[in-house]
């Protein structure tokens, strides 16, 4: 069921790309096998919301960081703590998405759950704590992640909304 | 009354087909969603005519039509595509196919085309 | 590769008269006027085309389907899913209100029509400019309209920033439905494509 946003305080968030906002602006995007990582700052209530699309950046050094767990992260982070003014230290995660979309047999098959490896593992290598994630099944999410709170609310597919 | 098999991977176009046929004097002996299923219902069923769509999973059509004929040289089968490309049509000829239809189809075209093939025309 | 205004001019002409084909040929399907216009070939950010998917959280059906062969591409047929009932309506000539519920023909009718339209284009590649194609069974997935495009590009987002994208606009006479049918020709192959052609030298 989608969620329905009519709010012009709404920043949307493509494929491979992240937006950084600040209370009282939201941030959503739609995601499959992509990973949504959503970092939040409660002390300056900024949030970050990076979509990534693979686990990792290997021989592509041409495209852009943004698209990849392991590139991806650590260039949100240093844009919202350089740029935006957000606290290192106060950063926390909340991960969605990662599910298995294609069909067996397909090389993408079980690319969400390899997204979801690399992105926890970034994680921890960054010392950024995951407070709550929704992640696998095989089918869409629609996440829209609130800046006033740090709260998301995920929508599956068929499924209700649910707040992490 | 004359037995078809009809084979397409849509139920919607096998239903349409369905039918069809129905309404002109046929009976449907079965259906099938591909290639490889379309030989074992044959070899159940022994239909006097079969309908098949070309592009389906697993196995095609035209390894259907090729299965079908290996099985019984005798098997009339007539192709019904979305593909209007000689390649194609040439394919099905060389197989053995009875006819080619292409889609989307005028009711009479598949109607005539059966009784041509079963000497009934 | 670097796509010129020029790889622009012939692929507008090649795509512009495979979809005005797919368009009459749909027509006839659904009996009723179907009309499908190219509203463009451009190439575009994978981010910037799929954050405006994601503007519009609709629940769609999708048909995708691969051609490959002298000019690989992928298409997909996108249709709200409260606009599939009017479809599956109209393709077994019913009135419209007729379906009510999803159910294995209604999917049926998204794949048949994914099926056509592909066919229809790949008619056109090969009849007007002698290359050849083969087609894969379509495959339908019912999910949010910016989760069915993400997969759609995903295979060429893997290897490039930029999508060749053909959008055009869709429309059925007598009804609301809202369609829409994207075409992604491989960035990669396209050199090939259009030597193929050999409208380009």
């Amino acid at each position: 069921m989608p969620i329905n946003v009519a709010n012009s305080n709404v920043v949307t968030v493509g494929v491979g790309d992240y937006k950084i906002v600040r209370a009282p602006k939201l941030l959503k995007t739609l995601l499959g096998s992509c990973i949504g990582v959503a970092l939040y700052d409660s002390t300056t209530k900024i949030g970050g919301l990076l979509h990534i699309m693979l686990p990792k950046r290997e021989n592509n050094a041409t495209q852009k960081a943004s698209k990849y767990a392991d590139s991806g992260i650590s260039v949100m982070i240093d844009h919202m703590v350089n740029n935006a003014g957000a606290c290192r230290a106060s950063l926390t995660a909340k991960v969605f998405g990662g599910a298995c979309m294609f069909l067996v047999g397909n090389p993408l098959f079980d690319i969400g759950r390899r997204n979801e490896d690399e992105v926890r593992r970034v994680l921890q290598e960054e010392d950024i704590r995951i407070l709550a994630h929704r992640t696998g099944g095989n089918k869409g999410y629609q996440i829209l992640f609130d800046t006033n709170t740090g709260k998301i609310t995920c929508g599956i597919f068929g499924e209700a909304p649910e707040e992490y | 009354m004359k037995r078809v098999l009809v084979v397409d991977d849509a139920c919607v176009v096998r239903m349409i087909i369905k039918g069809v046929l129905e309404s002109n004097g046929f009976q449907i002996a079965g259906e099938a969603k591909n290639g490889r299923e379309a030989l074992s219902k044959y070899m159940e069923l022994k239909p006097d005519a079969v309908t098949m769509d070309i592009i389906m999973p697993e196995a095609d059509g035209i390894q259907g039509l090729k299965d079908i004929l290996g099985f019984d040289k005798h098997a009339k089968v007539i192709m019904v595509s979305a593909i209007d490309q000689r390649e194609s049509l040439m394919e099905a000829i060389r197989a053995g196919a009875s006819d080619y239809i292409v889609k989307p189809f005028e009711d009479e075209r598949i109607v005539t085309a059966l009784k041509r093939v079963l000497g009934e025309s | 590769m670097q796509i010129t205004e020029n790889h622009l001019r012939v692929i507008n002409i090649i795509f512009g008269l495979s979809i005005d084909h797919a368009s009459r040929t749909l027509s006839k399907t659904l009996k009723t006027g179907a009309k499908i216009e190219m509203v463009r070939a451009s190439v575009i950010d994978i981010s910037k085309i799929t954050e405006q998917m994601n503007e519009n959280p609709r629940e769609v059906s999708g048909a995708f389907v691969s051609l490959e062969g002298d000019v690989p591409l992928k298409l997909l047929f996108l249709i709200p899913l409260q606009g599939v009932f009017r479809l599956t309506d109209l393709f077994m000539r019913k009135p419209l209100g007729t379906t009510t519920e999803f159910n294995e023909f209604t999917e049926s009718v998204v794949q048949e029509v994914g099926n056509i339209l592909a066919s229809s284009i790949s008619n056109v590649m090969v009849s007007d400019f002698g290359v050849k194609t083969s087609l894969s069974s379509p495959t339908v997935r019912n999910d949010f309209a910016g989760t069915i495009f993400s997969m759609f590009v995903m295979e060429e987002a893997m290897i490039t920033d930029d999508l060749l994208l053909i959008e055009t606009r869709f429309e059925v006479s007598k009804t609301e439905l809202e369609c829409c049918l994207f075409l992604l020709p491989r960035i990669s192959s396209l050199e090939a494509t259009i030597g193929k052609i050999e409208v380009c030298k």
